[in-house]
């Protein structure tokens, strides 16, 4: 599905199985935001041979988290031309704490390795510049990815259309959850761009989904 | 049909002609105490030991052994020191309970730091630099990850070895001070 200019969003869609909504941001770095269960990886790839796209031609993988549903097919990239990163935090956690998650999932952490990581601040993208978040809450190490220039904010697990990211997998935290979101919410937003279910488009629209997720959710976390 | 023999028959039988003489038999004896007080320490790590309560534990099994001198604790604490890890509760130990001169220990694993933190920054620089020029890939959200640099790992293990050499010399003249 075309977004914008060069953002393309793989929207998960099957009731039947959990994988996340990946996205592409086709710039002069091409940027694979979560790729989603190995398994179901499919459904990205056919998502970019429709633009006439293979995995060899993606320059980058960012993982807001390192939830095996956004996760896992990193692995399909391995000896590929992709670097593939996400937060120091996160990577620290999925490798002590979380490991143990993932390995109930079927998931070898030993089998990633992040060629760099990130923190809070500007991603430069061969020009392409980037806004990096830390958004914790979901999981300890979350991030955002906020692109001024499109106005696109990709928020993971963090905040979906009327909805939030859980807190009670590990590394959950309900309050930080609510200060990343009180954060995101100070941007300006064209288009929420979530890890799971509908993209939200228009400023207005985007502005009363975190009104109304604050006033409805945090009550609740 | 042949005798069907238990492993207590065939240890027996190997050793059937192996006598020790005393300077073996004490040298065994000091490997049981030195897995006596290892398992001191651990519990002392563990914190189910406290300081008072290891001294008295090392005393009392020493003294069992008619054993004046504590060069043995002394070495399995020394055993105990790595390069990489937090060494400062059993230099601790080391210097106020055993009266044991722990300069030149702190002043090599210091200077272990140094050299690590040394060749980090720099391949760190280095990772930004190859991120840039490579993958057009910069700004203040990117931080370099070692564990993915191979001449990182290849650098900082050689650092290590020349220093756990170095590390083996200091324990050496430490425990040749005790008198072991």
């Amino acid at each position: 599905m075309h977004i914008v200019n060069n953002i393309h969003a793989f929207i998960w869609q099957s009731m039947t199985a959990n994988n996340c909504n990946a996205y592409l941001i086709d710039g002069p770095t091409r940027v694979l935001i979560d790729p989603g269960h190995r398994s179901l990886f499919n459904h990205v790839e056919s998502g970019l041979r429709g633009l006439g796209l293979g995995i060899e031609d993606i320059d980058l993988i960012i993982c807001t988290h390192a939830h095996p549903d956004h996760i896992e097919a990193v692995q399909l990239f391995k000896d590929r031309p992709a670097q593939f990163t996400l937060h120091e935090v996160e990577w620290q956690w999925a490798t002590t704490v979380g490991k143990q998650m993932s390995a109930a999932l079927g998931i070898d952490m030993d089998s990633f390795l992040p060629d760099f990581f990130l923190r809070q601040g500007e991603l430069t993208l061969d020009g392409l510049e980037i806004e990096v978040y830390h958004t914790p809450g979901h999981s300890p190490g979350s991030v955002s990815l906020y692109w001024p220039t499109q106005k696109a904010l990709f928020t993971g697990d963090l905040v979906f259309k009327d909805g939030l990211g859980r807190t009670d997998l590990p590394g959950g935290d309900g309050s930080k959850l609510k200060e990343s979101i009180k954060m995101l919410a100070e941007l300006e937003v064209d288009y929420l761009l979530p890890g799971h279910m509908e993209i939200v488009s228009g400023a207005k629209q985007v502005k009363a989904n975190f009104q109304q997720i604050e006033k409805f959710w945090f009550g609740y976390i | 049909m042949g005798e069907i023999k238990s492993t207590l028959d065939l240890v027996m039988e190997k050793t059937k002609h192996l006598n020790l003489n005393s300077e073996e038999k004490q040298k065994q004896l000091n490997i049981e105490i030195g897995k006596h007080i290892n398992g001191f320490l651990q519990k002392f790590q563990d914190g189910t030991l406290t300081r008072a309560q290891l001294i008295e534990e090392c005393a009392r099994l020493l003294k069992g052994h008619n054993l004046s001198s504590n060069a043995i604790v002394v070495g399995e604490i020394l055993n105990r020191l790595d390069l990489s890890t937090d060494n400062r509760e059993w230099m601790d130990l080391l210097k106020d309970l055993f009266d044991v001169s722990t300069g030149p220990l702190e002043k090599l694993l210091d200077a272990y730091q140094e050299a690590m933190n040394s060749v980090a920054s720099y391949r760190r620089v280095k990772l930004r630099e190859n991120l840039a020029r490579e993958h057009h890939i910069s700004g203040s959200a990117v931080v370099p990850n070692l564990a993915a640099d191979a001449e990182w790992l290849a650098e900082s293990g050689d650092v290590r070895s020349q220093f756990e050499l170095k590390l083996d010399e200091v324990k050496s003249g430490i425990l040749a001070a005790k008198g072991d």
